[in-house]
């Protein structure tokens, strides 16, 4: 912490009486700078900032004044919180001076002369973290490489040196109340609860390992040591590397969706079976890269939604030209008229859908192909087995062999009018 | 590196200082690239590496990196170090205000040169694939060459790089900035090659569309990659050897097995007249004041074709038939490519001898 932007400093008078009718001494002590923990959210532009130094104190009443000059801090979070001799320090009141900007001053009494360790918290905004990823799946797709970075990125206007840097997951809940709370008063009190979820958070941040809080919803993940973040900077750290991670490569075609493409699309899941599980996944950009004879090959980049530990992610890597997916329809029928009297009720209408799927590729693969129907229509034939998808929509897995072709044929009747069981 | 547009800056840290904006201290000692590779396999991206012999002491090493002008992407830059006993480990990152640069932390355990793979995506450079065809004085075969341009709008020069196209062949060459290279990816010879003549109205209105076909399979001595999307020049052979420039068109991309179609124009020299001979609807329901509320429609439909070129022609005649139908009757085989779609393949003799095709299809249920 440069003591530029930020200085605490205190002063010691004998009585309170003397202090206002002879002046206040100014026993300018600058005090020992202790240490500097950053807990960033990125749900929201916050950041809790807890310093601790180490006070002397007079017997009596003490002035300890604050400051912050260019910085974003939000002056009404401004806590003062002595970590020894608690029962030997009162803070009497606080005191945000006329005409001094930035500045708030604290009367502190103590009941005899000593040193103290204190925490001066506040919130601060421009600081911020976010997370990134690359993944390198080795040649045959059956495993990727995952690497997880951290970058923190300090506009906040204050230079912070040798700090402790956590980073909050998730909290979204939390966050978004504050955002959206309008009166100062609520918004205290929002922040009085985060700041009492955190300092539960305390004793798991110093372990330096990620550790679920039991009570919430939210993660607290330490970066190793202390930082050095000047104004201005960004810092992006490596915070995990796991190779092995099992993954399930899908090919995807659904011509509602995405046309004429057929997808590319990664899965793995975020628990131990698959060498992972320890963290959620923040969400992030993730860069893509094939490595071959040690060579690294751009594949392509997605952003990795939030992954919590248990859940599955899905990334979807674009098209895979090399795969061709035809359908087309053979043959369509009208029957099955439902005519009384002079009038036509209902129809069926019957038809043969034929795809050809092609693979350019040097290995086999498996293509989902997603089929969607409207109105009372059924399945009658099917050269592979319907997977249900939802009310209108079935799901064949056709297997196509390496550089070859592969075929699915089904027929389907769509019920209209009085021969329609079911509405649309 | 021509013209310092990209630097890569080694700061040998002495002492522990925070890397701050004014107190960066860079210790120039510009490293020689010992490889340099375009990576061109992502369909948009260029991914560059770069490997340098980065001399490091033991102990905290700051590597600073920084950039002109070049179209760096910045979240894309990752330093590898390629020396696989773990000596090297980079420990993080800053990046600057305002600054195109970054700067890693690297510990050593060792001290000395070590290799370091530098690796980004740039911006600015575009690819065209682009092909030149030319086809046998009879049509039969074709010679296919396939061309890759790089035009350099990255801000960055290349001494000697090694282009890595993701298929066919590799290049190295020298890539200025602002210059633009044409390369010879691949040449095949004697690529068969089918033309094909096909009259679909629908598709095309009035006119006989001519087509090379060509199969993109080991067979048709291709096969080894799939073919890019690109402009193709078709040129013809005549007797004398020389190339005539018949027409271009865009090529889709062609994976491997599949079929690459070339437009080729219009034959001008086969005619084509469409009749519809009769249109009968026969009431399947009436109203009780008569109005039709089902019925069949029975059609006929006539074409009559020439050739007038001096050798026979097999045309593609292409009708849409729309709701349940079936063929009542046919002047020739046809057929049904799906279920709107009718095809005749009719052998049309030389010098303008008239064929008729005619053909009646009843569609049913009509409402």
């Amino acid at each position: 912490m440069r003591g530029r932007w930020l200085a605490a400093l205190i002063g010691g008078a004998l009585l309170f009486a003397a202090w206002s009718a002879a002046g206040y001494v100014n026993l300018v002590t600058v005090p020992e700078r202790g240490e500097v923990q950053l807990t960033i959210y990125n749900s929201e532009d916050l950041t809790l900032v807890q310093e601790r130094r180490t006070l002397a104190f007079k017997k009596g009443l003490n002035k300890l004044e604050f400051s912050w000059a260019g910085t974003k801090i939000d002056p009404t979070s401004v806590q003062f919180r002595p970590l020894e001799a608690a029962d030997r320090l009162e803070v009497l009141d606080v005191t945000f001076p006329a005409f001094v900007k930035n500045t708030l001053v604290w009367h502190i009494n103590a009941d005899r002369d000593l040193n103290a360790d204190v925490e001066i918290s506040y919130f601060t905004s421009g600081l911020t973290w976010e997370a990134d990823y690359t993944a390198v799946p080795e040649a045959a797709e059956a495993t990727l490489t995952l690497s997880g970075f951290l970058r923190v990125t300090n506009n906040s206007g204050e230079d912070y040196e040798n700090a402790h840097i956590r980073v909050v997951v998730g909290v979204v809940h939390l966050i978004d109340e504050i955002a959206t709370l309008a009166d100062d008063e609520a918004r205290e009190q929002a922040q009085d609860r985060l700041r009492r979820a955190i300092r539960r958070g305390e004793l798991l941040a110093e372990r330096k390992e990620i550790v679920k809080e039991a009570a919430s919803e939210y993660f607290l993940y330490a970066i190793e040591g202390t930082e050095t973040i000047p104004d201005g900077w960004s810092k992006r750290f490596p915070s995990f590397e796991q190779a092995g991670v099992p993954l399930t490569l899908t090919y995807r075609f659904n011509e509602e969706l995405w046309g004429v493409n057929v997808k590319k699309v990664y899965t793995f899941t975020n628990d131990e079976a698959s060498t992972l599980g320890a963290q959620p996944l923040p969400n992030g950009v993730i860069l893509f890269f094939r490595r071959s004879d040690d060579v690294l090959t751009y594949i392509g980049s997605e952003v990795l939604p939030s992954v919590p530990v248990g859940d599955t992610a899905e990334l979807d890597l674009g098209p895979e030209p090399q795969l061709r997916v035809e359908p087309k329809e053979t043959d369509y029928r009208k029957g099955n008229l439902d005519i009384r009297g002079t009038r036509v009720f209902g129809y069926d209408e019957t038809r043969t859908v034929e795809i050809e799927l092609t693979n350019g590729t040097d290995h086999a693969v498996e293509i989902e192909v997603t089929r969607a129907f409207t109105g009372d229509w059924e399945i009658t034939r099917s050269s592979l087995p319907a997977e249900a998808v939802d009310y209108r929509s079935v799901m064949f897995t056709v297997p196509v062999p390496a550089r070859g072709k592969g075929t699915l044929s089904y027929t389907v009747v769509t019920h209209t009018g009085s021969n329609a069981e079911r509405n649309e | 590196m021509k013209g310092a547009a990209a630097t890569l800056i080694i700061v040998i840290a002495a002492a522990l200082a925070a890397p701050h904006a004014g107190g960066r201290v860079k210790l120039v000692s510009l490293p020689e690239r010992a490889k340099v590779t375009l990576r061109l396999d992502h369909p948009d991206a260029v991914l560059v590496q770069e490997e340098r012999s980065v001399t490091l002491q033991r102990g905290l090493n700051r590597l600073d990196f920084s950039w002109k002008q070049v179209g760096i992407e910045p979240g894309s830059i990752q330093l590898e170090p390629l020396d696989r006993a773990g000596r090297v480990q980079v420990l993080n990152v800053s990046f600057p205000p305002e600054e195109n640069a970054l700067v890693w932390e690297v510990d050593a355990a060792l001290a000395g040169p070590v290799p370091m793979r530098l690796s980004y995506l740039l911006k600015g450079i575009r690819r065209i694939v682009s092909y030149r065809a030319v086809a046998n004085a009879d049509e039969t075969t074709l010679t296919l060459r396939g061309y890759l341009t790089l035009q350099n709008y990255s801000g960055e020069s290349f001494d000697e790089v090694t282009i890595e196209p993701g298929y066919g062949a590799r290049f190295v060459k020298e890539l200025e900035n602002g210059e633009s290279k044409q390369m010879l990816s691949f040449t095949a010879e004697d690529v068969p090659l089918k033309k094909t003549f096909t009259y679909d109205p629908d598709e095309f209105g009035e006119r006989v569309v001519m087509r090379y076909v060509v199969e993109n399979t080991a067979e048709s001595r291709l096969g080894r990659f799939p073919l890019q999307a690109g402009k193709v020049r078709l040129f013809l052979e005549d007797a004398n050897g020389a190339a005539t420039f018949t027409g271009e068109d865009f090529a889709a991309f062609v994976p491997v097995g599949d079929t690459l179609e070339l437009h080729l124009g219009d034959a001008r020299d086969i005619a084509v007249k469409r009749t519809t001979v009769g249109i009968t609807k026969i009431p399947r329901l009436r109203e009780q004041d008569g109005r039709i509320r089902l019925y069949d429609s029975d059609e006929t439909y006539r074409y009559e074709l020439e050739n007038f070129r001096d050798e026979a022609v097999a045309l593609t005649v292409v009708a849409h038939v729309n709701d349940t139908w079936r063929m009542v009757q046919s002047s020739h085989p046809f057929d049904r490519t799906d279920s709107r779609t009718i095809e005749f393949t009719v052998e049309l003799p030389p010098n303008g001898e008239k064929i008729i095709l005619e053909y009646q299809v009843l569609r049913t249920n009509l409402e």
